[in-house]
């Protein structure tokens, strides 16, 4: 990868950037609705205290000069006061940040791993009752929404079985050591977890076994049979090294589906993670925390694409420049 | 004994509801040593016949009928385990169409090592990393070159860097298919000369198929006509095709048209001169000979009754109700 190319990129992530943080600011400083009118909702407001309002919101500063405050305070990691929470910002999505990282990592990382071997199976037995059921079972849960199959998971294993806790991050009031809080968030992490990988790991599969099964019948597979490789090799040699490259373009999209979709988990599971709090804040018009939430996945799925542009210039030598 | 006795082979494809025959009851043998050349128009079955032999014809593809044999093993019914063992160590494949043989996304070199460490599991890596760029250089390409990917090499690098890879675990038989087809006249005047050579230094026996009969006749001992999935005629390419003087003695009226549409075998220069319109449906059974739709020569018998084969002198077999045995 050239170096020219990576300036190239950074230069367009920074634009990129730039424009989200901007467009953020856009959505939620122009479209009508502040949050000194919300506060005014409730009818009899003393004047005074609403110009006090509007002066610590910096809502009394001309629009331009509102944006350049909000650029500076983002520089200084600044990103204001929950109404709510009565707290920074930072503060609150602090604690939320770590449990979606938790829910996220964990579901992206067995998706991926389920995903691939599933459609690996599949393609390898392409047209086979196997590769049938795989596709029919993949296409069913890939059109569930996340929360329906959140709240079916719900009734079988907890309402039912009552084998899994079904809400939160930890067992309230459970003292035990290091090791039982570990157990007890891991048997908490299962559900939510499973939720988004069913659905996920569904597309995922999908998008492995087409992939494979175009690369299947390439000139070098058969390359590759006439020179006696075993079918092991064959598969996750060949076919699935050439197919890696549209499944990493399929991964960088599927964060912003999972991102979307850890926020309906979250909040059927009461996960204690940023899909919560966007839900709370919308209910409770938290703008500040909704504002940087906005901002934080929108950086995220941006990293991703970022990140999975690289990857390919590494993965596939015909797109590396020298 | 033969190297290669194809005896009675037919290859039939699933397609939708029915089936096609695209070999059809097709006898050949290559000797040690030998090369043998396969020519016939586009969808006359050659490759179905070539990748028949590895059995490596793709999924809907089936054996029908007949036998393969290589080195006096029996390759039809074989399981998948003892073919791999035989595939590239006996028999290796440069396919039709290389420009994209090459895995796109591992190095040339490491495709020819993987092929030689297949093989051999205990193969010290340094000797076989040192054959690899041997093999490179036995076919013009520079071991600078060894680490590139398949990519930057030229379509004529590609297929010699194929080539390569096919001798890495010195085969008996190699099967060609097409070998220079998509490539410029330099490279696969190229191609030919070394196919040629190889076959002397290496001791390889070759089956090369194309439809370029100078091609055939510049590096093959004999010949083998195939249209519409029989053989219609075959023989020494001295013979048929005439060498050093000799005029063709080709019996069949189809080989008798493909010559005559190759300039430089000393035809007319009309590919359309007695070579109108298009072999037949192969997914419908033929009664007659299937030659006789565009066979200028065509009799009332050609329409009834498939012609037998004649061998019309020691080593030249002809299907054709028109062939008479040549006098010596
Ligand atoms: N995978 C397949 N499925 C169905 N039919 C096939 C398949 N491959 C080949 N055929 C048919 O079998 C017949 C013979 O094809 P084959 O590829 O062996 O011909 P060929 O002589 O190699 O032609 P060409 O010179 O164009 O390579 C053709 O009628 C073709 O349409
Ligand atoms: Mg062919």
């Amino acid at each position: 990868m050239s170096l020219r190319y990576l300036a190239k990129k950074l230069f367009t992530l920074a634009v990129t950037l730039y424009v989200t943080v901007s467009f953020n600011f856009l959505l939620f400083h122009v479209l009508p609705g502040n949050p000194v009118q919300l506060l005014a909702r409730s009818g009899h407001f003393d004047p005074a205290a609403r110009a006090q309002l509007v002066k610590l919101f910096g809502l009394d500063h001309p629009l331009i000069v509102q944006y350049f405050i909000y650029l500076k305070d983002m520089v200084h990691g600044n990103l204001g006061f929950s109404y709510v929470y009565r707290q920074p910002v930072t503060t609150v999505l602090g604690g939320a940040i770590g449990n979606t990282v938790l829910l996220v990592g964990t579901a992206t990382l067995v998706t991926i791993v389920v995903g691939i071997w599933l459609g690996v199976v599949a393609a390898s037995r392409a047209h086979s009752l196997s590769d049938a059921t795989i596709t029919v079972t993949s296409l069913g849960l890939w059109s569930m929404p996340d929360f329906f199959t959140g709240m079916i998971l719900i009734f079988i294993c907890g309402v039912w079985t009552h084998i899994l806790p079904i809400s939160g991050l930890v067992t309230p009031g459970l003292v035990t050591g290091t090791w039982g809080h570990l157990v007890d968030v891991a048997r908490h992490l299962i559900l939510p977890a499973l939720t988004l990988t069913l659905v996920n790991a569904a597309e995922f599969s999908l998008i492995s076994r087409n992939t494979l099964v175009d690369v299947m019948v390439e000139d070098y597979m058969l390359t590759a049979r006439a020179k006696g490789l075993s079918r092991r090799r064959i598969i996750w040699r060949h076919a699935l090294r050439n197919a890696t490259l549209p499944i990493v373009t399929a991964t960088a999209l599927y964060v912003g589906m999972i991102l979307g979709g850890a926020i309906q988990v979250e909040t059927v599971f009461s996960w204690p993670g940023m899909g919560l709090l966007i839900y709370n804040s919308v209910v409770q018009r938290d703008y500040p925390v909704l504002e940087a939430a906005f901002l934080i996945f929108a950086i995220a799925v941006i990293a991703t694409n970022f990140i999975s542009d690289l990857l390919y210039q590494v993965l596939d030598p015909r797109v590396r420049r020298a | 004994m033969s190297l290669l006795d194809i005896e009675d082979v037919s290859v039939d494809y699933r397609i939708g509801s029915g089936s096609l025959r695209a070999v059809d009851h097709v006898s050949l043998r290559v000797e040690q040593g030998e090369a043998l050349g396969i020519v016939g128009e586009s969808g006359c079955g050659k490759t179905s016949l070539g990748l028949a032999v590895p059995m490596l014809l793709p999924a809907n593809a089936s054996i029908s009928s007949g036998s393969i044999s290589l080195g006096g093993r029996e390759l039809v019914g074989m399981s998948e385990r003892e073919l791999n063992q035989l595939r590239w160590t006996e028999v290796a494949f440069v396919f039709q169409g290389a420009m994209n043989a090459l895995n796109p996304v591992q190095r040339v070199d490491r495709q020819i090592l993987e092929a030689i460490t297949a093989h051999d599991s205990h193969a010290d890596r340094e000797v076989a990393g040192a054959r690899v760029l041997e093999l490179l250089e036995l076919v013009g390409i520079a071991a600078a070159r060894a680490k590139s990917y398949p990519h930057e090499f030229s379509g004529g690098m590609r297929q010699r860097a194929m080539i390569a890879m096919a001798l890495a675990c010195r085969p008996s038989l190699l099967i060609a298919d097409e070998p220079t087809t998509a490539l410029d006249v330099i490279s696969q005047a190229q191609i030919l000369a070394l196919l040629d050579s190889l076959r002397r230094s290496e001791g390889l026996s070759l089956m090369m198929i194309s439809h370029d009969l100078s091609a055939i006749k510049r590096v093959c001992d004999r010949i083998v006509v195939m249209y519409a999935g029989v053989v219609v005629e075959s023989g020494t390419t001295e013979e048929v095709l005439g060498r050093r003087g000799r005029p063709a003695a080709a019996q069949h009226p189809y080989t008798k048209a493909l010559i005559a549409a190759h300039p430089d075998l000393g035809g007319a220069r009309s590919l359309a001169q007695g070579l109108s319109g298009h072999p037949p449906d192969l997914s419908v059974p033929i009664t007659g000979c299937r030659f006789a739709d565009r066979c200028d020569s065509a009799m009332e018998i050609c329409r009834e009754q498939a012609p037998a084969s004649l061998s019309v002198s020691p080593g030249h077999v002809a299907a054709c109700h028109l062939a008479r045995r040549l006098v010596p």
